[in-house]
């Protein structure tokens, strides 16, 4: 459970997170959303002790990350790849970390198993490939099995088999009661492995919510109708609040007005259906739909 | 949420006795220590000094000496302190070399934290921060001495042998030898020990390395160069390597007693090390 209370950071006169409270809890995988820069990393940091708050504060099992007794068992991270000495060997990095809390040379092999680097573990960490750094951090994250794990963009750069690994060991891993926090850019894996979105931008929480609320909450379902009709049944459908669009001919998006009552319509009036099917939207959708208004930098539309 | 009721989240402060200590740390910098190749390289090259410089000392003075002085010397030399001091000078002859290849590493060890980003796992490990750095002294301090002491034990039976040519002898136990290669040994580690803390200050390998040469070569000449004759008494024997020097080097008139070299240097490492800790804990790693 790791619980953030009024949280602020600000660099000089710029506001990283602005005031931001909220809780992630345990059993189920907490999904941090947000663009480039609307804190999530710094909000991390804050989380593990790293950056200091300029206000406000951040617990984990309510005490502070600096003030429990074995760290590693209680917070695993990986906050970007490129936290490991490139001179050392993968074995040598773990075994160091594993030092700290008296964590045995046995751990050290099984997280080296776990994560697939068995053949590159006695190799200088400077010669890794994105993927094997990431897969590193994440071995150091779980080092100590510890109840509550925190992850930023841990995805990033992996194959799409360590893509899917990583998924179900997070999903695993909040059923077994313990607390994961990760972010991630890519809205189909997050929306596959979160339960609970936390979305911020600018610094500021904008959505925290169970995954189906946010995507339901965020955008109008829309129905799609493939019929010979198309145009009959878009002109009996026409009314102030919905709308229909047709990107090629006989194929309707219907929003506004649900599937059922189409289909009735439809029924009604003799029309033909080659298909009426409800369309559920992505939360790549309803991700855009929500931080439209906090992308700090944007990309500019050509014209 | 009902499988976590199921299976109860575990309570990790009681479900197994790892927690951090400071024997970890201090484990966990030893093996830092010695699994970077800077860190070798650097003690190869220190080592590799230490005996290169007395065996070419001890050749050149083996070679190029005025035996029939040496014999008149010998006759003089009751206490045999001007052969002590032969030695001493020989085997120590490398340390502005060996100071600057320890003060490179001394910054390493922290600097190259900071440039990998090594210093976040660090810092996550031991959020407390203020082990890390005693830590990493400790480790540091011990190693540099264990290492630049049984160089030079071991560069003695060299340079033993080939002044015995011209019939220079020394017992190594003598308190006269023996004490000042402990003496420089205490040198090279707490020039170390300086640069790290140094480091930890600056964050750069680059910045760290610089201070540390210009503190160890520049400022001396520099201000014997810039300072009014009246004044050099009062202000170059309380630098660095002035007082570092002393502890090693025992003059017939030395400005300051063996204590006072040391803790002038002790004092240098003690100011350090309170602002790099005051730093390291305050700042945003």
């Amino acid at each position: 459970m790791i619980t953030a209370t009024a949280l602020s950071k600000h660099y000089g006169r710029k506001v990283a997170v602005n005031d931001v409270t909220f809780a992630v809890h345990p059993g189920r995988v907490t999904g941090f959303l947000g663009p480039n820069g609307a804190g999530k990393s710094t909000t991390m940091r804050m989380i593990v002790g790293l950056d200091r708050p300029s206000e406000g504060s951040v617990t984990i099992n309510g005490k502070a990350y600096a003030q429990h007794r074995s760290p590693l068992q209680e917070v695993g991270v990986l906050l970007d790849a490129k936290a490991v000495h490139t001179g050392r060997s993968a074995y040598n990095h773990l075994l160091a970390m594993a030092a700290t809390h008296g964590i045995g040379k046995s751990r050290v092999h099984e997280v080296i198993e776990i994560t697939g680097l068995g053949s590159v573990a006695k190799k200088r960490v400077g010669g890794f490939s994105l993927g094997m750094g990431q897969r590193l951090g994440i071995a150091s994250a779980i080092l100590g099995d510890p109840a509550t794990l925190i992850l930023d963009e841990p995805v990033n750069g992996l194959d799409p088999e360590g893509v899917l690994w990583v998924r179900n060991f997070v999903r695993d891993y909040a059923r077994q009661g313990r607390t994961v926090f990760l972010s991630s850019h890519l809205m189909s894996e997050m929306s596959q492995t979160a339960d609970q979105l936390l979305i911020i931008g600018r610094g500021q929480i904008i959505a925290d919510a169970p995954l189906t609320d946010v995507i339901a909450s965020a955008t109008n379902p829309r129905v799609r109708v493939c019929s010979p009709h198309a145009a009959q049944l878009a002109e009996l459908l026409a009314a102030p609040n919905v709308t229909v669009l047709s990107s090629e001919a006989g194929v309707l998006d219907i929003t506004g007005v649900d599937s059922k009552t189409i289909g009735e319509l439809a029924a009604r009036n003799g029309l033909t259906l080659h298909e009426l099917s409800p369309q559920s939207a992505s939360l790549e959708e309803a991700y855009m739909a929500l931080t439209t208004d906090a992308v700090e930098y944007r990309t500019e539309t050509v014209r | 949420m009902t499988t976590a009721t199921l299976n109860p989240p575990p309570s990790p402060s009681s479900q197994s006795p790892h927690t951090l200590t400071f024997g970890g740390v201090l484990r966990s910098e030893w093996i830092k220590l010695r699994s970077t190749r800077s860190t070798n390289w650097s003690y190869l090259i220190t080592a590799l000094g230490i005996w290169g410089i007395a065996l070419l000392g001890a050749l050149v003075i083996a070679n190029y000496s005025d035996v029939a002085n040496l014999a008149e010397l010998k006759t003089k030399n009751l206490d045999n302190k001007i052969f002590n001091d032969y030695f001493v000078s020989i085997i120590t002859g490398s340390v502005s070399l060996t100071g600057l290849v320890v003060a490179i590493l001394g910054v390493l060890v922290i600097s190259g934290e900071y440039s990998t980003g090594m210093i976040r796992s660090t810092l996550t490990a031991v959020p407390t921060r203020t082990p890390v750095l005693v830590g990493k002294a400790i480790i540091l301090f011990l190693t540099t001495y264990a290492i630049t002491f049984i160089a030079q034990l071991l560069s003695f039976p060299i340079v033993a042998i080939i002044l015995t040519r011209i019939n220079v002898t020394a017992n190594l136990f003598d308190s006269n030898i023996f004490l000042p290669l402990l003496g420089c040994s205490l040198f090279l580690s707490l020039t170390a020990l300086l640069s790290l803390t140094v480091g930890t200050m600056v964050r750069s390998s680059a910045g760290g390395i610089g201070i540390m040469m210009t503190l160890l070569l520049v400022v001396p000449g520099l201000l014997f160069a810039l300072l009014p004759m009246d004044w050099r008494p009062n202000i170059t024997p309380f630098l660095f390597t002035s007082a570092g020097t002393e502890i090693y080097t025992r003059m017939d008139q030395p400005t300051l007693s063996l204590p006072q070299a040391i803790l002038v240097t002790l004092i240098w490492n003690a100011v350090t090390f309170i602002g790099a800790m005051i730093l390291l804990k305050r700042r945003d790693a």
